[in-house]
């Protein structure tokens, strides 16, 4: 508890009316400062000190703290890691840094600055997630399916949607939320 | 252990004033089935680290409840909270969770850890957070009688706000008030008949920080000079490390140190990637042990076994059997992956496997506030 710094100790903290401990500058992580790359997510150019064939998804969130994106096999059989590259559906947790370089990464922290992308708010208006630790993924594919496909069926939806897994069993739920999300782009009902 | 700890067993002692005034409960969820309440809190502050949950009422007229369960998708963040508000006579949008950090104060006495599991968050909070919200409506309603010097009875809690003879103070208004009042022994529940919010759907609200990966999971933590390690286990369980060879894991980008433990080697890096490319090139040979010949068909010839030597448990008596017709047979059940839950709305539903596969209506059980959403959700507590 005394070096924990994620957002339920600062929580806990404030609600206890304990002063906030902010971490010192150098002492967020072991690794060292100098760059060696750069890659460019949610429209920022960030410096990263990876080796250029870890895998996207570890540069994410080990390098960058962007941790929305999750990990769940390590294979690309889960769909967990989906993220967009130069907006095309890829899973980053197969995908090398090498490989993204020079292209444009989207995570789901920057998918809107306030879940106001059409996805998230179908997401919240059918309240799809129960746990939630597969819906980032399930989120970035689908949003990339209704810039490809702004009409799917339910049968492009399950085609589409088939590589992220849900072991809560949200199915129904996403694909109900992807058509409301599709009405959504559609804009207002005429 | 800690200051967090070290303050809860000073400030969080049942009833109490809060850090720039306000109304504090202390209340036990313990998951031991012993009922307890703000005033059982009271008598057990010599074990304070059995106040594991708390309710503030701030003067900013913030509601909160620390919970020392963790939400795992079975809406334990969104049904505790309506337990309260049924009570305390709030909206659910004016509660917030804050989730338990780890600490002696939130150990579950029931198991000795800070678990959450076996499907009994609700159950064990039901009386309880419904006491706790109640309690505390009914000390803000002793509050403003005092101050407006009226009887007690002239005064209704309604949405967030004590009101009487056209007057109207808010809870926040009244918290540091409150929290000098005695927490009231006789507590009058709600019947199931004049329910608002328990049993009716409701959107989950942990759900906002799920559709924008703010939302944080184990996995998530992070500490400051945070390595990171990947584990090598023998494939058979007990199994020990026999010989090792760890000369080109050492020598991987990253690696910082790699442990031996009881039932494996550890390898730790800078990065959980390094660990992981570093732990594919260990060169283990394993000493499966005493489990190696333990399968499916073992493990249940021990089960009969084990059954047939002992008289068994009965799971219920009920009626004296006059008439009953004699069935019998041997059931085995393996061990199911699947999440299943119970919702509540008049008569209770089971699902297992996926929402919407509904299974068979079952009996009432008061222990329950049904479910926090639309369908049922899977397992957990």
């Amino acid at each position: 508890l005394q070096s924990y710094t994620g957002p339920a100790r600062i929580a806990a903290r404030r609600f206890l009316g304990i002063a906030q401990r902010v971490p010192s500058p150098g002492n967020e992580g072991s690794w060292g400062p100098v760059p060696v790359t750069s890659i460019t997510v949610n429209n920022q150019v960030l410096n990263v000190d990876a080796d250029a064939d870890t895998p996207l998804l570890w540069v994410l969130r080990d390098h960058l703290s962007m941790t929305g994106t999750k990990y769940g096999c390590g294979m690309a059989l889960c769909g967990a890691c989906t993220v967009h590259v130069d907006g095309a559906a890829m899973r980053s947790c197969v995908l090398p840094l090498r490989q993204v370089l020079g292209k444009s990464i989207t995570t789901i922290e920057g998918l809107s600055k306030d879940r106001s992308h059409a996805v998230q708010k179908a997401w919240l208006e059918i309240d799809v997630p129960q746990c939630g630790y597969c819906q980032s993924g399930q989120i970035m594919s689908a949003a990339a399916l209704l810039k490809s496909n702004p009409h799917p069926s339910d049968a492009e939806i399950d085609a589409a949607m088939s590589g992220n897994l849900c072991r809560c069993g949200t199915y129904p739920r996403i694909r109900k939320a992807i058509h409301r999300a599709a009405e959504l782009l559609a804009g207002p009902a005429k | 252990m800690t200051e967090l700890a070290d303050r809860g067993r000073r400030d969080f002692i049942s009833a109490g004033v809060a850090a720039g005034g306000g109304l504090l409960l202390g209340l036990t969820l313990s998951g031991s089935g012993k009922r307890a309440s703000a005033a059982d809190g009271a008598k057990s502050a010599r074990t304070a680290s059995q106040l594991n949950a708390w309710l503030k009422i701030s003067a900013d007229n913030s509601i909160t409840i620390i919970v020392d369960r963790s939400e795992m998708g079975q809406g334990v963040y969104t049904a505790l909270p309506m337990l309260i508000a049924e009570e305390l006579n709030v909206n659910l949008d004016a509660i917030q969770v804050v989730a338990a950090p780890v600490g002696d104060a939130y150990v579950n006495p029931g198991n000795g850890g800070q678990v959450t599991g076996t499907s009994n968050s609700v159950q064990d909070a039901w009386e309880k957070l419904r006491a706790a919200g109640a309690q505390a409506r009914m000390m803000l309603t002793q509050a403003a009688a005092k101050h407006w010097h009226i009887d007690i009875g002239e005064c209704r809690a309604i949405n967030g706000t004590i009101a009487a003879r056209g007057k109207v103070l808010t809870y926040g208004q009244l918290a540091a008030a409150a929290a000098k009042e005695p927490i009231p022994k006789d507590v009058k529940l709600r019947p199931r008949s004049e329910f608002q919010i328990i049993g009716k759907s409701r959107a989950r609200i942990d759900s906002p920080g799920k559709v924008d990966g703010s939302a944080e999971f184990g996995l998530d933590v992070k500490l400051p000079g945070m390595l990171y390690a990947a584990i090598a286990q023998s494939p058979v369980l007990g199994g020990k490390v026999k010989t090792l060879d760890s000369l080109a894991a050492g020598k991987m980008p990253g690696v910082r140190r790699i442990l031996s433990t009881d039932s494996g080697v550890v390898v730790v890096a800078d990065h959980f990637w390094q660990a992981l490319q570093a732990r594919k090139t260990l060169e283990i040979s394993w000493d499966p042990g005493v489990n190696l010949p333990l399968d499916n068909e073992l493990i249940s010839a021990m089960l009969k076994k084990t059954a047939a030597a002992g008289a068994g448990l009965t799971a219920r008596a009920d009626g004296d059997g006059t008439g009953a017709r004699v069935r019998e047979a041997a059931l085995q059940f393996q061990l199911r992956a699947a999440a299943a839950g119970a919702r509540d709305h008049g008569a209770h539903e089971l699902h297992r496997r996926r929402q919407g596969e509904r299974l068979r209506p079952l009996r009432r059980h008061p222990g329950s506030a049904g479910g926090a959403n639309n369908g049922c959700r899977g397992g957990g507590s």
